[in-house]
């Protein structure tokens, strides 16, 4: 029985010194110097992008009044010009959006301008080609860039410009993407000048 | 005359299973162009590794009259633990830690090991029926490796040269173009067959699955030798969950679910009685190729998954049926045998 | 004797229904279980269309274990397939089989799921589950109202479409403080257990007022216990798009699912690899992203059999 006990014993020091000689212990979080590897960030990948996109939508920006409707979207560049004739405020002033007559627009499309914070949609991405799908690993990750676009715009462009009720009945230019569900066409801006 | 004849189908009876393993394997070389060559053979060894590693433990676990429905949820939960140990290593405090690939393989087969001693332990000490112990445990260790990444796969299990944990991938690659996991099917059946057949511990395995009252009347502790199958079979699920993972070069909290069926069916097909009391390490080796060969011969046969289902029911079905008559008539020669003698 | 002749009687019946040899050689189709009508979809447009352009066609089902997966892969290396479509078992878990398979030389065109490496399969046609998710979430939001209480039933936790679904559906539902989500219990993707947890959790929360389920399967079981639980006011969205679920939506019963435009995607995927393998022609891209269709009560009309014929 001794004998037993004895062996068992010799054997757990032979196991744990075994465990302890074959670890590598580094601080947590630090595996990126071991590795080479690292995390993907869609923040920091959109920030970079920025004005690239920007540039790329408003140069290939078409008159949303000359386009055929049903030939709209997902993710067309599009730039509007025109009066707006209402605010609309949902979810407690979460879900933004302002509809907008183009100048000298005869057909009976709806054209809503989406104002934040929150944004649907992927039309800002899907209309860019700085970069593509195949930029990415997955489609969680290419969902996420589109998300980092959208919060960019809303920072850096809707939101400074703190628009409310106000708006109403003034001439807006805006640049964006556009796309359409019937006759509801929604734009997500780029850029935003209030006359 | 009549004699003779019982005799005859007797040695059919015995050799049934190898004889339907070379029926199997004619009818698939001329139902598939493709499937008698070297390397198709090869990738059959490779697939009944899997499910004859934890057959060999299911054999020990169902000679003692019981049956282990954890081993494919170890499998899984093996393989997680032993991919998050290469990919995230133990964080304990701010520090973390990342165990070489040895110690990690040694880390899992203790696991493995752990799970078949609470199996055991519940069995004997607590009282509860083999079937129902290992169906908790089975749920438990599926959960738990569902737990280890709230559901993700570990896909990192190459390791890295900077932290010291390269190697786990060569389980899953060939060695002199024979796989890694049919290497370890061999060792491991070799040392399973010496155990069941030349020393004192499977004697006493036999023992105690043919009559458990008169084994512990001989002195030979019942309870230990039932906890030592089940640590066994989880030892030999741990092998798999590692091989697995290696073979996938991921590891996916959803493998090996519902492998232990494999198992069984590769037991029994392997005359293994569920009874308890008899059975035979070469019998299961050749059950598990009967299994591989009808998984891979289908597949290339391009039979339908629902088709590929019921054959695999009817063979299970027909072997114990087979397995029964053979039964029967071992007794009627028996009695036969001692009428002449008279 | 008799049995063993039985047995092999029987294997030789069921083997004379596969079909024998043909001039363009074998192609694999690898999906997921056919009991679930997406996947059996996958095969029933794509055997046709294979068969048409003249390949012998070997439909398999991996059952969603990756490991089953390889050994079919394995398996049709062995067999000397020249293409294998596969819908596989996991973003990360498939990768070594489609590796094996391209270094022995087999193009392997991807559908439905992606996996996280590229280079290896000649295309991945992917369905935009997180585009999708995020559409009908949006529809759903809307249905709310923008506010309440509501319950999520997760797929399967171990596939990767699971969370890319959930995860969508949160990056759009959670921007919102007044939407509260009370219960996440996973049904794994079948529709018993959808049934019944949504019962369970109608008991412990009967404020909820709606449920986002990872798939439609999953989505028609909750509807099915709301129905028998007399709550027509509980907003309820799926994934996928099944004739089960429109039926819901036409009469009112469900918000809305996404389609995952999965006849077209297999179809496109064989058409793809008869183009490789006939002229070595390599699609423009290897991962192409199809997009998923919002279906609401608006246009549920124009879905059918996962096919819409709209726009």
């Amino acid at each position: 029985m001794n004998k037993k006990k004895i062996i068992c014993i010799a054997l757990a020091v032979v196991l744990v010194v075994f465990l302890a000689l074959s670890a590598k212990v580094i601080d947590k979080g630090t595996e990126g110097q071991y590795t080479g590897e690292v995390a993907f960030d869609a923040n920091a990948s959109s920030s970079g992008d920025w004005e690239s996109v920007v540039s790329e939508i408003t140069g290939k920006a078409q008159d949303i009044a000359a386009l055929d409707v049903a030939a709209i979207g997902p993710g067309t560049a599009v730039s509007i010009k025109g009066t707006v004739s209402e605010f609309v405020s949902k979810a407690g002033g979460k879900k933004n959006s302002i509809t907008v007559v183009p100048e000298g627009y005869s057909g009976d499309a709806v054209f809503t301008v989406q104002l934040g914070s929150i944004y649907s949609g992927t039309d800002v991405r899907d209309a860019q080609t700085v970069k593509g799908f195949a930029d990415f690993t997955n489609q969680t990750e290419w969902s996420q860039y589109a998300k980092a676009l959208n919060s960019q715009l809303d920072e850096l462009v809707v939101a400074p410009l703190a628009i409310d009720e106000g708006i109403q009945g003034k001439t807006v230019q805006i640049v964006g993407a556009a796309s359409a569900s019937g006759k509801e066409v929604t734009v997500t801006p780029v850029a935003i000048t209030i006359e | 005359m009549k004699k003779n004849n019982n005799q005859l189908l007797m040695t059919l009876l015995k050799g049934r299973t190898f004889i339907v393993l070379i029926i199997l394997v004619i009818f698939f070389s001329f139902a598939s162009s493709s499937f008698l060559q070297p390397s198709t053979l090869t990738m059959v060894a490779k697939h009944v590794a899997l499910y004859g590693i934890l057959a060999l433990g299911m054999t020990f676990v169902i000679i003692t009259g019981g049956i282990d429905l954890s081993v494919g949820s170890v499998v899984g939960l093996t393989g997680m633990l032993a991919g998050g140990l290469i990919q995230e290593g133990l964080t304990i405090g701010g520090k973390t830690i990342y165990f070489t690939v040895p110690a990690v393989i040694v880390l899992m087969l203790l696991v493995g090991c752990l799970i078949g001693l609470i199996n055991g332990l519940i069995i004997t000490k607590l009282n509860v029926a083999a079937f129902i112990a290992t169906l908790g445990t089975m749920y438990i260790c599926r959960g738990l490796a569902n737990l280890r990444s709230n559901g993700a796969t570990f896909s990192k299990i190459s390791g890295y040269e900077g932290l010291g944990n390269v190697g786990l991938k060569a389980l899953g690659t060939n060695w002199l173009n024979i796989p890694a996991g049919v290497y370890v099917f061999a060792v491991l059946a070799i040392l399973a067959a010496v155990l069941l057949k030349r020393t004192h511990i499977g004697w006493h395995i036999l023992a105690v699955g043919g009559n458990e009252k008169s084994a512990k009347l001989s002195g030979i502790k019942a309870d230990r030798v039932k906890i030592l199958v089940y640590i066994i079979s989880g030892f030999c699920a741990a092998w798999i969950g590692l091989i697995n993972t290696a073979q996938l070069s991921a590891a996916h909290p959803a493998s090996g679910d519902g492998w232990e069926m494999n198992a069984i069916a590769a037991t029994v097909l392997g005359g293994t009685s569920m009874a308890g009391g008899s059975g035979t390490i070469v019998g299961t080796i050749v059950g598990a190729f009967v299994i591989g060969v009808i998984n891979d011969g289908m597949t290339m046969c391009g039979v339908s998954e629902f088709w590929q289902k019921i054959i695999r029911g009817v063979v299970i079905i027909l072997a114990v049926v087979i397995d029964q008559t053979q039964r029967n008539l071992q007794a009627k020669m028996a009695l036969q045998a001692r009428n002449e003698a008279k | 004797m008799k049995k063993i002749c039985s047995i092999v009687l029987a294997l030789v019946l069921v083997m004379s229904l596969a079909a024998f040899a043909s001039a363009e050689g074998i192609i694999y189709i690898i999906t997921p279980s056919t009991s679930n009508p997406f996947f059996k979809t996958e095969q029933d447009v794509g055997k046709p269309k294979a068969e048409a352009l003249g390949y012998e066609v070997k439909c398999m089902s991996h059952d969603d274990d990756a490991a089953t997966q390889l050994q079919m892969f394995e398996a049709a290396i062995n067999d000397k397939a020249v293409a294998i479509i596969c819908d596989n078992a996991g973003a990360d878990a498939s990768i070594e089989a489609v590796k094996k398979a391209d270094d022995a030389g087999i193009p392997v065109f991807l559908i439905d799921r992606e996996i996280n490496e590229s280079g290896l399969a000649k295309a991945q046609i992917v369905a935009d589950n997180a585009q999708g998710a995020a559409a009908i979430a949006e529809k759903w939001v809307e249905a709310m109202n923008y506010e309440g209480k509501y319950a999520e039933l997760l797929g399967l936790e171990s596939d990767t479409n699971c969370h890319v679904r959930s995860d969508n559906y949160h990056a759009v539902i959670d921007e919102y403080d007044t939407l509260e989500m009370v219960a996440q219990q996973s049904a794994n993707w079948d529709q018993t257990q959808g049934y019944e947890k949504t019962e369970a959790i109608l008991q412990e929360h009967p404020e909820i007022t709606g449920i986002i389920c990872g798939n439609d399967t999953m989505a028609c079981g909750a509807t099915q216990a709301c129905i028998d639980a007399g709550r027509d006011d509980i907003k309820i969205i799926g994934l996928d798009g099944s004739d089960e679920a429109a039926a819901y939506i036409k009469d009112g019963k469900m918000v809305g699912t996404a389609l995952q435009q999965i006849a077209a995607i297999t179809e496109l995927a064989i058409e793809e690899a008869d183009a490789y393998i006939k002229n070595g022609t390599l699609p423009e891209q290897e991962k192409q992203l199809v997009p998923c269709v919002a279906i609401t009560a608006e246009n549920v009309d124009k879905l059918s059999a996962f096919v819409y014929s709209g726009d």
